[in-house]
């Protein structure tokens, strides 16, 4: 017996990254077109790479009773909730006096969790043969350990869980928030994801030599690769209520699997297809009332192929487009979150963002992207995508239920 | 906390399957069909992927065996901490400068690597979940079970899996490789039935590692899987966490 899923609104909505903190930085970097992208500052590697370091200050440690998750995802994740124009630990402060705290859910998607400071850990056991007295794996390394960090920062006590499923890890956590809420366990669920640099990934993604010299430029004939970031997105979604009504709502979620390869996209974007038009069957819209999609594309030269050839099959008529992997780089479990909110922002201001770093497109998309930053349009539906490792792709719909 | 979930759906347990490589555990147990059954993956991965992965196919496979049907449905695979045993080997490596990485490792430390396997040798282009939530996976796995059923699934497969941590990183915690899946779908008579999770007492719940217990998280599916077993006709309060946060479960046995 399924339910109709009502769309259900976004009441605040916050991203940290290399761009800067709030939603403002990211207005002001697609309003200048400037990449936040830098050589790799954090990490001493033996290639070049461009990373987006999370420069704002964060906590430099935590308070109590949270200490002991003390790890830079973490710190990330809090400075995130703590952004006072933002207020995103406002909303959910209001929403626990409203609903109480055990029907606020908190569902937070992460690639690698605590891993930087694991990392630190194995290091210093490889000089001394013990790991430091301040590494805690439950509270550091294990994949929910920021979930019940921020759980416990808010004193929630609803359901709790990580997502990780890749690059589309944030993503998946709202389509279970949404489901959480229309289900009736929840009134409210934080949802989006957090992520941090660490060696891992990037030799990680060197090894399958896909890592950029220099900053990524999806979609361009010339992409050589994708630059990695770090950060995060975070959303408050809750059950429908007459004073949210003129709040971004997310319409639909869809999700599927290429069911192809590990690494490497189905090359026609099969599962990109399914998930995108599952979102569209959800929220009951036609692809003509899709005003801008938020693309995955990472910047490697299959990926982005793959999913311009999706975007043909799902949007014959064409559609404005854009990937914004180039201001932030690829935030991996926490890019769900981050491009949700750019879906958000380009709803609630009406705005497309450009392609930074896009100069040529690729002649073999055969599907047209906006390079530039548009002000002042109307978006009344936006979609973004996001696809992970395992061909594990999600695409979400944001927009307005009244215009 | 009581009402935390006041809002239940029962769910339908179509079929279930166990894995525990450790004969002498399965048979403590009392648990047969245990053993490590990778047949459903091509050669070339089955050499290539962790006991985690291994353990969690098996009993997807069993479970689905036993309830038969297609495979083409949504997937939610659960587990404490995954692929622990690859990425401790990456880390190793990291910090010995053994570089670079390889490749396969590194795709294959994944959270969603076992998920992402099942998808390939299945064909299965539904939704694939990958959960963790430490002592609760069995508790949030069902419940994102029961809202996936609610919303948007006629039937899906619930696996939550754990292999044992590599040495130091939990050290006084013995987690064994143990894995389990059920194929739930829509209760109808005749079919052993589940609610969704909910929390007894004035629980802990939110406390999140705080309360974190030395147990395998995947065990703590063994109560409902040993009910399953031996079924006594009634209905029956069973635990669904290792933890001391009180999620339970109602199941009722024809």
């Amino acid at each position: 017996m399924t339910r109709r899923i009502p769309p259900l609104p976004i009441s605040a909505c916050t991203v940290l990254s290399a761009c800067g903190p709030g939603m403002q930085s990211l207005l002001d970097s697609f309003e200048s077109g400037q990449t936040a992208l830098r050589a790799v500052r954090q990490f001493d590697l033996d290639f070049p790479a461009f990373t987006g370091e999370v420069d704002a200050a964060l906590i430099p440690e935590l308070p109590q009773p949270l200490r002991a998750y003390n790890t830079r995802n973490a710190r990330i994740a809090l400075a995130a909730l703590d952004h006072p124009q933002d207020g995103v630990r406002a909303a959910v402060e209001s929403a626990k006096v409203r609903y109480g705290a055990h029907r606020i859910g908190v569902v937070v998607g992460t690639s690698t969790s605590g891993i930087y400071e694991t990392e630190q850990a194995y290091n210093e056991r490889e000089q001394t043969g013990q790991f430091p007295a301040s590494f805690d794996f439950a509270r550091q390394h294990a994949w929910v350990a920021t979930a019940h960090c921020l759980q416990q920062a808010l004193e929630l006590t609803g359901p709790c869980y990580a997502i990780s499923t890749a690059c589309s890890s944030s993503s998946k956590t709202l389509a279970s928030a949404q489901r959480l809420i229309a289900a009736g366990v929840c009134d409210a669920v934080l949802s989006g994801g957090v992520d941090s640099l660490c060696r891992m990934t990037l030799y990680g993604f060197k090894s399958l030599d896909i890592m950029s010299e220099t900053a990524c430029t999806p979609l361009d004939r010339n992409r050589s690769g994708l630059s990695l970031g770090e950060g995060a997105g975070l959303l408050l979604l809750e059950r429908p209520r007459t004073d949210l009504d003129d709040c971004v709502h997310l319409l639909g979620c869809g999700e599927s699997s290429d069911a192809h390869h590990m690494t490497a996209p189905h090359p026609d974007g099969r599962g990109a297809v399914l998930a995108m038009q599952a979102a569209l069957q959800q929220a009951a819209i036609s692809p003509a009332a899709v005003d801008y999609v938020n693309l995955h594309a990472t910047g490697t030269r299959l990926n982005d192929l793959a999913e311009m050839r999706a975007m043909r099959r799902v949007f014959p008529g064409g559609v404005a487009c854009s990937a914004t992997k180039g201001f932030t780089g690829h935030m991996l479990g926490a890019a769900g979150g981050m491009e949700t909110a750019v879906s958000w922002l380009s709803v609630h201001h009406g705005l497309r963002p450009g392609c930074c770093g896009l100069q040529t497109p690729d002649p073999e998309f055969n599907f047209s992207v906006n390079a530039d930053y548009e002000a002042n349009v109307p978006v009344k539906v936006a979609m973004n995508n996001n696809f992970g490792f395992g061909g594990n792709n999600t695409s979400l719909l944001l927009g307005r239920v009244h215009v | 906390m009581s009402d935390a979930l006041s809002v239940n759906a029962t769910m339908g347990v179509l079929g279930a399957g166990v894995c525990i490589p450790d004969e002498a555990l399965a048979s403590a147990l009392q648990l047969d069909d245990c053993a490590v059954d990778i047949a459903i993956l091509p050669p070339m991965v089955r050499r290539r992927t962790s006991l985690a992965t291994r353990i969690a196919i098996s009993a997807a496979s069993r479970a689905c065996a036993e309830g038969g049907g297609d495979l083409q449905m949504p997937a939610i695979f659960v587990s404490a901490a995954g692929e622990m045993q690859v990425t401790d080997r990456l880390c190793q490596a990291i910090a010995r400068e053994a570089l670079p990485l390889s490749p396969t490792q590194f795709h294959n430390s994944v959270h969603n690597s076992a998920s992402a396997y099942w998808s390939m040798a299945t064909g299965s282009m539904a939704s694939m979940q990958a959960m963790s939530a430490l002592q609760d996976c069995f508790a949030m796995g069902l419940l994102e079970a029961m809202c996936q059923l609610q919303t948007q699934a006629a039937r899906l497969l619930l696996v939550v899996y754990d292999e044992p941590m590599p040495a130091d990183l939990l050290p006084e915690f013995d987690w064994q490789a143990c894995a389990f899946a059920l194929l739930l779908g829509a209760p109808s008579k005749g079919l052993p039935m589940v609610s969704g999770p909910f929390v007894v007492d004035e629980g802990n719940a939110g406390d999140g590692p705080a309360s974190l217990s030395s147990g395998t998280p995947a065990m703590a599916g063994l109560p409902l899987l040993q009910a399953l077993r031996n079924p006594v006709t009634g209905r029956h309060r069973l635990p669904v966490t290792t933890g001391d946060d009180g999620w339970t479960i109602e199941l009722q046995l024809p």
